[in-house]
């Protein structure tokens, strides 16, 4: 038996659903009236997964009973889209994923973020598409080589029968990709960035055991990426705070500084379906991001975002 | 290495125009491409392709001083582009935009086109804020908007003729 989920959805057929979904995922889904309608020992909950089909937040849900400092990882779909969602929670605690539910793909990625939020998917981000054709990875040592990585990258993708906003895109995540993870990711020994404020005009290379790795593959639907560097120096809610701030046209919305990793996450963002995270600190990151073929620009962001980040 | 970004300038009635192609990034020199340019600057960027985040703190940076003592037009600007426009505050400094490129898709060739329309009477012309219809020159097939046209014409609301940006 795997451990319980907490489903708090009021909208009985959605929430018939959610429960499904949790227990694909591996949990035992224990479906809330409320939160707060009896004294809840939230220790024996794997995950809390809140929803709800009216458009608004399901946050709202537990506005004045959950606490926003809860261990308890949070699942949050919904309505909205995540970028709605991401400026809302700006100055608040993060949820571990948030799904859209007009993801195209939001069974699936509900799925993977629940089980991952719980505990019950510890496998590395390293997803590859449902009906992929195996996968390739390259070690990513030298920043002058980024265009070449990428072009490499491209051709094992079939880059020429690529449309050309896919290539566009796909060409954005993975050049954001490398960038960060050759400048910002590399810590010291005491864990002090290396490399952060460094031009990025200005040549870094890693010894191949910091190098970190890109991998890629491609089905007929969609295509994934994925780098992994092995210092785990990113915060999980970095990222969000990142993308929060980044999703508000304001002028403070970037650093005019050179240098730091949150205006790349937001590219990222903005040119995937689905990003995924997965942080070991001081051990290692793994940043996911899904770009679908056949869907239009996505011009508002991902669609889903799981974030994670374990001792 | 700059990738394969490209520019060329030229001084034609007073103005200085400016035409960018390829790829903005941590390499693309832009502030060498803006020196030594007249009061009015007309920067046609239908050939940009992307632009990376070192590309758009460098743009940002560089608009915003260039815009601040000379007049700047953007102009043929490329899908890459207003997406940028429409995502990060400023992206244009004070600059206007003149005119812009439409994606589109046909899915019968395979084959992505595109097509520039100008900012000035295009909210009148398209008040109901939905892309123009377009015929796929190759097969004369109607074409499919390829981007989200609640999001892509963002950058025009509450703006006049030549939308400042």
């Amino acid at each position: 038996m795997g451990p319980e989920a907490a489903i708090l959805v009021p909208e009985e057929s959605l929430r018939n659903r959610v429960c499904g979904i949790a227990a694909r995922a591996g949990l035992r889904p224990r479906p809330l009236s409320s939160v707060g309608s009896e004294e809840l020992d939230w220790n024996r909950f794997a995950v809390l997964v809140a929803a709800d089909d009216t458009g608004e937040s399901g946050y709202s849900l537990t506005n004045g009973h959950f606490p926003d400092n809860t261990v308890v990882p949070v699942v949050f779909l919904t309505a909205r889209t995540l970028a709605e969602v991401l400026i809302e929670r700006a100055d608040r605690t993060f949820p571990s994923a948030i799904v859209s539910t007009f993801c195209h793909c939001f069974e699936r990625a509900a799925v993977q973020a629940i089980a991952r939020a719980a505990g019950t998917d510890t496998r590395s981000t390293e997803i590859m598409p449902a009906g992929a054709q195996c996968g390739k990875s390259l070690v990513v040592s030298d920043s002058k080589r980024k265009n070449a990585y990428i072009e490499e990258l491209l051709a094992g993708l079939g880059g020429a029968e690529l449309r050309q906003r896919v290539s566009t895109a796909v060409k954005a995540v993975a050049d954001e990709m490398i960038t960060n993870a050759l400048y910002n990711a590399p810590t010291d020994d005491s864990g002090k960035p290396c490399h952060a404020s460094t031009d990025r005009r200005k040549r870094i290379v890693l010894e191949e055991a910091r190098a970190p790795r890109l991998s890629y593959a491609g089905s007929r639907d969609s295509i994934s990426l994925t780098i992994r560097d092995p210092f785990g120096s990113l915060r999980a809610q970095t990222v969000f705070k990142y993308l929060g701030k980044a999703l508000v046209k304001s002028p403070s919305q970037i650093d005019r500084k050179p240098g730091g990793a949150g205006l790349g996450l937001f590219t990222i963002f903005t040119h995937v379906n689905g990003l995924l995270v997965h942080i070991q600190p001081g051990h290692f990151t793994e940043v996911t991001g899904t770009v679908c073929k056949g869907q239009a620009a996505i011009s508002s962001g991902a669609e889903y975002l799981s974030v994670s980040e374990r001792k | 290495m700059s990738g394969n970004f490209e520019f060329s300038k030229e001084n034609r009635d007073g103005v200085t125009v400016v035409t960018l192609a390829g790829l903005i990034d941590e390499d693309a020199m832009l502030e060498e491409v803006f020196k030594d340019v007249l009061d009015e600057v007309l920067i046609d960027t239908a050939a940009i392709a992307r632009i990376n985040s070192c590309g758009i703190r460098t743009w940002v940076n560089v608009m915003t001083a260039l815009s601040a003592g000379k007049r700047v037009v953007f102009i043929e600007c490329s899908p890459a582009m207003v997406r940028q426009f429409n995502m990060i505050s400023n992206f244009g400094g004070r600059g206007t935009v003149r005119s812009f490129r439409l994606p589109y898709y046909c899915d019968k060739c395979d084959a992505e086109h595109e097509f520039t329309v100008q900012v000035e009477g295009y909210q009148q012309e398209h008040p109901d804020g939905r892309a123009p219809a377009y015929r796929c020159p190759t097969c004369r097939g109607p074409l499919e908007f390829d981007d989200l046209e609640d999001r892509y014409f963002g950058f025009m609301e509450a703006k006049g003729p030549e939308s400042g940006v």
